[in-house]
């Protein structure tokens, strides 16, 4: 009979920090603790008395990785409780800068957290350059990256923390040379990021688990608006989010967790291209056609292929819009504020559904604050996909062996402690 | 058969010292010994080593001389030389082999192979090395202060070794040779004055349980003793050395004051070479052997010109140029080892740094040298790092503990971020009013945070800092290449 515990203090290769422990007694996984030991920030107090102008960007400092995806998401939820309609170029530019956002975040999951472990080494700076294809590997990861990099810096300013995107519209807007010259990188990362698909398709890895996928389906596969859907079929509107959404606190963790309709279950890239792979852009479903027969899918390494073909889908839509729109310089959209009012924003971000949720006083300060981030809505999927990682594998490999396909799969996930840690639990009385 | 500038035979404090000056000289240096059988890999704890407060293993320290010297394009060769010749031609030089049929030729040879310890066969001897049997009274007197302790041996090196222990005890014998003892006259009287008891008897046995307890002699009488310095003699492996010819006076090579022996172009260094046999002493003569080994080398162009930059027909050189130009000499293969690390914070800026890979790999992995960034790598080695880089603001006393550590470990440490510089806005609850105070307390308490949150500074020395939230990529790059500069690295 089995017996033993698997203490991994300081995960590696990915966002923030964390711990596992997993105790094995008599042939049966007894329990999975996940321990998110991030120390919390407390953001959703820290805003709490903020101008509603200025609380985007001091929300953007939640997480450094998927910071335009804070602002973007706080913008909504700010612009939805004053009541402005966004304009048509401030869409374009809200999705392009959550593009950049994607092909930077997914690229550096992808070539430096997850592709070490498919190629056997311990880290991308390993990589040897006599090797032809671990030469090309590292190569591309700056060239995808970059191109990433330059669409976020030409539309909102910075890839991190940026500053041109406010509520009621765009700080500046992108000029004639910096748009031809980001073209230019992107359809040279085009070619890299299908062979990226390729790479992580190739990848003999499983682990599959039936739960159930829940993301924001958009109609253009751009992240921003739609319906939130179930793969067990819910449909709900995004207002009615905390319907639906079930708060668990978890004692040893500084994060908390979340089901759905009483359910675990799994967001991010897998989710999506589960839930909406038909909405992809044409020329993506065309020069991915032969990988996306294999969506929808509970193979969670395929997380990875999801995110290769969501970079793919996010050149191509940028290149349609940047050489399709002409960019003029709008006034930021004001609105007086007469009374205490809610607005919810939800977006899509690289890890999953990202949920704000902001009232507003007459004041223009921030009255309460309610943020609920991909991560923790992962966190019970992750512990009970381990759980049965290990008791599927206690005859078949050594702890060690165990210990190291659990990590990949924890990677495989792309979580980011940082942001799950910052959230006390929901309380929310409206 | 392998050229190099330089073959230093022995593994020891002075050879492995004389091997990292020689490499960051850019000689191309091979070391060939056998660490395993080095005097220090005996000492199972040194405390008289300069910059060990606690202390220091002989293993850690011979293992940390090695990665050291390989760290700077040194090659380590694990064997012994079992023959040495000199060739005269207009450029003379030096063929060694070694055991294994390796053939090694060299403009400079420097002999740093210490005195091995011969070990006396006595049964026990093996077993209590380390547990009351030791070969060093320098090094290890201080543990047996107003203890018993015996001298085994014969001749004036163990008369030596009983006249050093007074320093700590009065209760010392001597046990050797039931042929009788062969003190030189002067040593004998000192022996006498100072009361230091002669037994002139053969040791049969050392025993004791986990430690040495008694000493058993050929005619069966037990002493009993706390500790025993063995001093049974020395057999020196310079062996090899009289197949060139050297000059050698009381078992050790006669050196003149740049460490060269009767031969151009021999260098000796550390034991072998006499005087006191301390760590200390012998990585000081290793250092300076091998300043005149490249003194040597360059000033009769008879070194391989591996460097461009250290023409041999600058070789009119005086002391002070010289020894500028050695250190000044750009170093290929030196890397600044660097560690990221981060605390409570978003992680935005290293972010930034791995993006900043994109347009900055080809020219870090020449000169920087990852050990330690946990986003990037499993594999992590916070120790011995030249900068540490660090993020994010100190929320509780495990992270404090943890930068204290990296402290500890790094020559620079660098705050990146306002959260490590200023501490926000990861201390935004510190100006928490009571109300939101309350709201947060349960996960204060349960976590164990901090009661406020601090800069690195509040808790650590901070270097140097790369303000910005996230940081600014010039401003990180001015600052890492102003102190590569220190360390000798033009970025």
């Amino acid at each position: 009979m089995h017996n033993f515990d698997i203490n991994l203090e300081n995960l590696t290769k990915m966002e923030g920090h964390a711990n596992l422990d997993v105790s094995v007694k008599n042939g049966k996984v007894e329990f999975v603790k996940l321990k998110i030991t991030e120390n919390q920030r407390f953001y959703e107090q820290s805003v709490v008395g903020q101008s509603i102008f200025t609380a985007p960007q001091l929300m953007s400092r939640i997480c450094g990785t998927c910071s335009i995806a804070h602002l973007t998401c706080c913008i909504e939820a700010a612009e939805n409780a004053l009541g402005i309609e966004p304009t048509v170029q401030s869409q374009i530019m809200k999705k392009l800068a959550i593009y950049g956002l994607m092909i930077r975040d997914h690229a550096l999951h992808l070539y430096f957290f997850s592709l070490p472990d498919l190629v056997g080494k311990d880290s991308i700076l390993d990589f040897d350059e006599s090797d032809k294809r671990e030469h090309k590997l590292l190569h591309d990861s700056f060239d995808v990256k970059r191109a990433g990099n330059m669409l976020s810096t030409l539309i909102a300013g910075r890839a991190v923390h940026a500053p041109f995107p406010a509520v009621g519209g765009f700080l500046k807007v992108p000029d004639a040379d910096g748009i031809a010259k980001t073209i230019q990188e992107l359809q040279k990362a085009r070619p890299l990021a299908i062979d990226l698909i390729e790479t992580f398709h190739t990848w003999d890895e499983k682990f599959e688990r039936e739960t159930d996928f829940v993301g924001l389906a958009t109609k253009d596969y751009s992240f921003l608006d739609g319906e939130i859907k179930s793969s067990r079929g819910v449909c709900i509107r995004e207002k009615d989010y905390l319907e639906h959404l079930i708060n668990i606190v978890i004692p040893y963790s500084q994060a908390s967790g979340f089901e759905f309709e009483g359910q675990e279950f799994m967001v991010g890239a897998l989710a999506r291209l589960n839930l909406n792979k038909y909405n992809l852009h044409s020329d993506t479903k065309r020069d991915a056609s032969k990988y996306l027969k294999n969506f929808p899918s509970n193979n969670i390494f395929f997380n990875n292929v999801a995110q290769a073909i969501e970079i793919l889908h996010c050149i191509d839509h940028s290149l349609e819009l940047l050489q399709n729109t002409k960019f003029v310089k709008e006034d930021l959209q004001h609105k007086e504020i007469t009374e205490d009012r809610t607005g919810v924003g939800v977006i899509e971000a690289p890890r999953g559904t990202l949920y704000y949720k902001l009232t507003v006083g007459k004041s223009g300060k921030i009255k309460k604050a309610n943020v609920v981030v991909p991560t923790a809505q992962n966190q019970i999927n992750i512990e009970m996909d381990i759980a049965k990682l290990v008791q599927d594998n206690l005859d078949k490999m050594p702890k060690e062996k165990i210990e190291f396909e659990i990590e990949k799969l924890i990677r495989a996930y792309d979580p980011c402690m940082s942001c799950a840690s910052h959230f006390l639990k929901v309380k929310w009385n409206l | 058969m392998q050229e190099c500038d330089v073959v230093i035979v022995g593994c020891g404090p002075a050879g492995l010292s004389a091997a990292i000056f020689c490499g960051r000289a850019n000689l191309k240096t091979v070391v060939i010994g056998l660490p395993q059988k080095s005097q220090v890999q005996m000492a199972m704890h040194i405390e008289n080593y300069f910059g060990f407060p606690e202390g220091v293993d002989g293993p850690v320290l011979i293992k940390k001389g090695i990665e050291q010297a390989e760290n700077v394009g040194v090659t380590i060769i694990v064997d012994e030389v079992v023959a040495a010749n000199v060739k005269n031609d207009e450029k003379n030089y030096f063929v060694l082999k070694s055991s294994d049929g390796q053939e090694f030729v060299c403009h400079a040879l420097l002999i740093a192979t210490g005195t091995p310890i011969k070990l006396s066969g006595i049964k026990g001897e093996d077993r209590f090395t380390g547990k009351g049997i030791t070969y060093c009274v320098s090094c290890d007197g201080p543990l047996y202060k107003n203890k018993k302790i015996a001298v085994v041996g014969n001749g004036n090196h163990a008369a030596e070794s009983a006249l050093e222990a007074l320093s700590y005890t009065k209760d010392i014998s001597i046990i050797g040779n039931a042929k009788g003892f062969t003190f030189s006259s002067d040593y004998k009287n000192e022996l006498e004055k100072n009361g230091i008891k002669l037994v002139p008897e053969n040791v049969k046995e050392f025993k004791g349980e986990n430690f040495l307890k008694s000493i058993i002699l050929w005619e069966g009488t037990e002493m009993v003793f706390d500790g025993v310095f063995m001093a049974s003699g020395i057999v020196s492996a310079l062996d090899f050395a009289a197949n060139l010819g050297l000059e050698i006076k009381n078992n050790i090579l006669v050196t003149d004051e740049n460490n060269m022996t009767s031969l151009q172009g021999v260098f000796a260094a550390g034991n072998c070479e006499g005087r006191c046999r301390q760590i200390a002493k012998n990585v000081g003569d290793g250092c300076n052997a091998a300043i005149n080994v490249i003194r040597y080398l360059r000033s009769k162009e008879l070194y391989f010109d591996y460097v461009h930059e250290a023409k041999a027909s600058d070789n009119v050189i005086n002391n002070n140029d010289f020894v500028k130009k050695i250190f000044d000499v750009k170093d290929k293969k030196k890397k600044v080892r660097i560690g990221w690390f981060s605390f409570s914070c978003c992680e935005d800026s290293t972010i930034i740094f791995t993006e900043m890979f994109n347009d900055h790999y080809d020219k870090w992995k020449d000169i920087l040298d990852i050990r330690y960034i946990r986003a990037m790598k499993k594999n992590n080695d916070m120790k011995n790092l030249d900068i540490a880089f660090v993020e994010g603001a100190i929320s509780n006393s495990k992270y404090e503990e943890e930068l204290k550590e990296i402290r500890n470990n790094c020559k620079l440490l660098i705050a990146i971020g306002s959260c490590a510089i200023i501490g926000m806005p990861s201390g935004q609850r510190n100006e928490f009013d009571d109300e939101k105070k309350k709201e947060i307390c349960s996960i204060l308490e349960q976590f164990s945070y901090r009661k406020d949150v601090v800069p690195l500074h509040d808790v650590v020395k901070v270097d140097d800092v790369v303000p910005g939230c996230p940081m600014a990529e010039a401003s990180f790059l001015a600052v890492l290449n102003k102190h590569l500069k220190e360390f000798g690295i033009d970025a």
